[in-house]
């Protein structure tokens, strides 16, 4: 539904009001009760009214809400494109792309010198302004990684040694250093495994997004992807790094939930608890 | 609070048909109190959906008990404080903070001194709080810069009118020494934003705010992890001196929305009556 319907419907509210109060000022006197429950209607609708210029969308889904579920959208919110690079979204009758830019920025405070740091947030108010026809979001995130594949390799990696010290402990020709060596090869990938189980491994990452409409997805994708690249251009000057899109799983860290606390890591978040 | 012409234009309507009923005082006859009563009522009910919305939505989704569907597995539970997507078996419940800094640049009208001392602070600031968070969130800025032209200009007609004020002020038989020293600050600091302009910095419009997100095995262990980091949120991010409210209600759900795509920037502000 677009804005003119949401218009037309504080039209209709409001000229339910004026009704209201013409009938009022055409009724007779003595009829005080039935003028106050006309005036009751009237300012109802006149609230009503008021409330749309930012509830009109709730409007429709809220009078068809079931068992109290007010539905918006039964859709899921975006989804990926096939190229896997940006993110597509439909609101009202406008087709939205939108694409994710990282910006690796590995910079401590620690290490700047006062000028250094304010130069650093002067970069932050330049990034932000880097263009002034559309706008940009620039965001840090802190978020869990996903340590699955890291470590599926550790693992990998203790049962091939463990595999090794099995061998050369059954050999009885096998030197004694040699045994020494591997039993501490064996500890230290031991060791590597309990602490990376330990406790859940945070990153922290920059990243800037942009959109564009169009009226299609081809289109709007393109346009996105335009921009994104200006904004990659620009965030590559400003702070001196290699800016790129984000695509995949990648992506998906700054958009949904779940890809920001892994389900791999709640396990150990929850025993941390 | 901020006003859009939008929202003056419906709110003069709204005002003006309510103020209508109470001038047929004839017809209510004794039951014109009742009929001015009523008519109070509905005044401040238009004042508070158009400017104080936050406020009334989530009393109202409460008491109804209305629980909101904004897309395929999220949920916005009656309270209206936070987004929850269930996914894999786990509630991942998501809350928003206002935190707009840009104090000490382009947005604000009140001058400060002291603007880049508290630039040069940002960083190491910003370094302790994120190091004191265990818990994913994210920082965004949503900016986009405004007509340069246009803002020099009106900053070089305030230092004019300042300067204009401080030569009558210089003349006047009792000069007041605090008065000459307060336009003299705000000169000051007019001249530092018409040089940063020069430098290449630019006047921008924009939106800030934190979201996080916490997981849970229920909603209500979800919302409740939610609302212990909101709560250290505002306690760590206070250092940077923001006004830090947690969004509720409509706002919440323009918030969730501008993951996913980005409308234009007048669109942005008019959807804001705490962010602006």
């Amino acid at each position: 539904m677009n804005k003119n319907f949401y218009f037309l419907i504080f039209i209709g509210f409001l000229s339910a009001t004026f009704i209201c109060a013409i009938i009022i000022s055409v009724l007779p006197p003595g009829y005080a009760l039935i003028a106050i429950v006309i005036m009751m209607l009237g300012l109802l609708f006149d609230v009503i009214a008021a409330s749309t210029r930012f509830y009109a969308y709730y409007f429709m889904p809220f009078i068809r809400r079931k068992n109290g579920m007010v539905t918006l959208n039964d859709e899921p919110p975006f989804y990926v494109t096939a190229s896997g690079n940006a993110i597509i979204v439909r609101e009202d009758e406008n087709i939205y792309a939108s694409v994710f830019i990282k910006i690796p920025v590995y910079l401590s405070s620690t290490e700047m010198s006062d000028e250094e740091k304010l130069n650093f947030s002067r970069s932050f108010s330049k990034m932000i302004t880097i263009n002034s026809r559309y706008p940009m979001k620039l965001a840090s995130q802190l978020y869990y990684l996903n340590k699955d594949e890291y470590i599926r390799r550790i693992s990998a990696k203790l049962n091939e040694v463990e595999d090794k010290y099995n061998k050369l402990k059954s050999d009885k020709t096998t030197p004694d250093k040699l045994l020494e060596r591997a039993e501490g090869e064996l500890a230290m990938w031991h060791n590597l495994f309990d602490g990376v189980n330990k406790s859940p491994s945070q990153n922290q990452m920059a990243y800037a997004m942009v959109s564009a409409p169009g009226a299609n997805e081809e289109e709007a994708v393109a346009i996105a992807m335009q921009r994104a690249e200006e904004i990659a251009a620009g965030a590559g000057s400003i702070f001196g790094v290699s800016a790129s899109i984000a695509t995949g799983d990648e992506m998906l860290v700054f958009v949904e939930p779940e890809y920001s606390i892994p389900p791999a890591t709640i396990s150990e978040l929850m025993k941390k608890e | 609070m901020s006003m859009d012409e939008e929202t003056i234009f419906r709110v003069s309507i709204t005002s003006v048909l309510a103020l209508l009923f109470v001038t047929y005082s004839a017809a209510y006859g004794p039951l014109y109190v009742i009929a001015i009563a009523l008519f109070m009522v509905a005044f401040i009910l238009i004042m508070i959906i158009s400017f104080a919305d936050f406020v009334l939505f989530p009393i109202f989704t409460k008491m109804l008990k209305i629980t909101t569907i904004p897309a395929k597995d999220y949920t916005i539970p009656k309270e209206n404080d936070g987004i929850v997507k269930y996914v894999n078996g786990l509630y991942y419940a998501t809350g928003y903070v206002t935190a707009n800094i840009y104090n000490y640049v382009f947005q604000a009208e009140q001058m400060v001194e002291g603007e880049e001392t508290e630039m040069a602070q940002g960083p190491d600031k910003w370094e302790k709080a994120v190091m004191n968070i265990k818990f994913p969130f994210k920082f965004v800025a949503i900016g986009q810069a405004v007509d340069i032209q246009k803002y020099r200009d009106d900053l070089e007609g305030r230092r004019a009118y300042i300067e204009f004020q401080y030569s009558k002020s210089e003349s006047a038989p009792n000069v007041s020494t605090t008065v000459l020293e307060d336009l003299k600050r705000r000169m000051r600091v007019l001249q530092v934003r018409i040089d940063r302009l020069g430098a290449g910095e630019r006047p921008m419009s924009s939106t800030m705010y934190i979201e996080t997100t916490a997981v849970g095995i229920t909603m209500n262990d979800a919302t409740n992890k939610l609302t212990q980091q909101v709560d250290q949120l505002q306690t760590v991010f206070n250092v940077f001196d923001l006004n830090l409210m947690r969004v509720v209600g409509r706002e919440m759900y323009s918030l969730y929305k501008l993951n996913y795509y980005l409308p234009t920037m007048n669109e942005l502000i008019s959807e804001f009556q705490f962010q602006k």
